[in-house]
């Protein structure tokens, strides 16, 4: 091996299966092009639903609490969705793509910036989308207990929903914090690889 | 690209660019993923990622840049972020090789197997050298200029001929390291 004659004929030998027409290319990348648009929406749409329906379901709870703790623990849960939204429209969810005509070294180092300001992102959400909830549920909760313990009724049976509610915001936490940025630590550990790491 | 255009005779406009490029440098594309990935579904799919990246980015093209070196960066950046996405790395890297080219009716088969051999190391071994040596390596083999790999890669022209030397050596030693069994 290996003159640059012979490194060529190599490289252009290359079987390239039967050539796909244009028009046919054109119809597949449109689909994938509008398919990516459409997750991107139809998830952030998703999350702003769920996140309004939280509001309404939780100004209704305030406005049946049985007292003020509960009351202003369930409001804070109303307000959080409205804040959740207010964050996912400012801030978005995901970091937008570096553009894909940059040269090699700035994509490179773009994408590295947006590995970065997504794991950011992630490690943050716990203060941004878990925790203001999850104090409202918390006082929310000891409103509910003060109220039943006034009724002379016990107050353990509010911890269950109590436990239901922390199981799935600490799986929620996991999923983001631990379960995300992971597998983004991993893609940016392969990036510096790509880019740096002679593996011949 | 048409800036006084109405958007209909754009979107045609834009279509007909699209097919017009995408045609003029589809087995290029395919080399291009096959530097990438071994696996022809995989290729296949990078390819068609390519396309639809290209898709997006046509209505931002304005010229500046030479039309093939816009699309190689394009589908460089692409293929680069596909690799790093890839979960199944080390599945995808003991997939079946590249198929090759079918003998000619005038060559013996034994030269055939022989070219398909040195075909199979040598994409082999551009795919395992660095992005950067991967990336300048295949647009030298395109036949890419010195001051176009340049507009590409965004490395020096003296950068990119001294790593081109670099990169050969490196080649030369996959191969051999391929060929005497002491490789991947």
């Amino acid at each position: 091996m290996a003159d640059r004659d012979e490194l060529d004929q190599l490289w252009r030998g290359q079987a390239t299966g039967p050539p796909r027409k244009g028009e046919d290319m054109l119809t597949i990348a449109m689909e994938r092009a509008n398919r990516f648009d459409h997750k991107i929406k139809a998830r952030n749409l998703r999350e702003c639903l769920a996140a309004l329906l939280l509001t309404a379901l939780y100004t209704f709870i305030a406005w049946k609490s049985p007292n003020a703790l509960s009351r202003a623990g369930h409001l804070l849960v109303a307000a959080s969705g409205l804040w959740i939204v207010f964050c996912m429209l400012r801030y978005g969810r995901e970091a937008p793509p570096p553009a894909v005509d940059r040269s090699l070294a700035d994509y490179q180092q773009a994408l590295l910036r947006k590995y970065d300001y997504q794991i950011r992102l992630l490690k943050n959400v716990k203060y941004w989308y878990l925790l203001p909830p999850y104090l409202g549920l918390l006082l929310g909760s000891a409103g509910i207990v003060t109220a039943n313990q006034a009724q002379g009724l016990p107050g353990w049976p509010q911890l269950i929903p109590l436990a239901i509610y922390t199981a799935m915001f600490g799986g929620l936490w996991w999923l983001n914090e631990v379960y995300a940025v992971s597998a983004l630590q991993r893609e940016r550990t392969r990036l510096l690889e790509e880019m740096n790491g002679a593996t011949v | 690209m048409a800036e006084n255009a109405g958007q209909e005779p754009r979107a045609a406009f834009l279509r007909g660019a699209f097919v017009r490029i995408y045609e003029q440098y589809a087995p290029a594309l395919e080399r291009l993923a096959g530097a990438y990935t071994a696996a022809r579904e995989d290729r296949e799919d990078l390819v068609q990622e390519i396309a639809a990246a290209l898709w997006r980015a046509l209505p931002g093209y304005r010229a500046e840049a030479s039309e093939r070196t816009w699309l190689y960066r394009i589908a460089h950046n692409v293929a680069i972020s596909a690799t790093v996405k890839q979960r199944k790395r080390e599945k995808r890297e003991v997939a079946p090789e590249l198929p090759l080219e079918l003998p000619s009716a005038g060559s013996s088969a034994e030269q055939n197997l022989l070219a398909e051999e040195k075909r199979s190391m040598l994409f082999a071994a551009v795919r395992d050298l660095a992005a950067v040596d991967r990336q300048i390596t295949v647009l030298h083999l395109e036949g890419l200029s010195g001051a176009e790999i340049q507009a590409v890669t965004g490395l020096a022209e003296g950068a990119v001929a001294t790593r081109l030397t670099r990169i050969r050596e490196k080649l030369r030693q996959a191969i051999r390291a391929r060929e005497t069994g002491d490789g991947r």
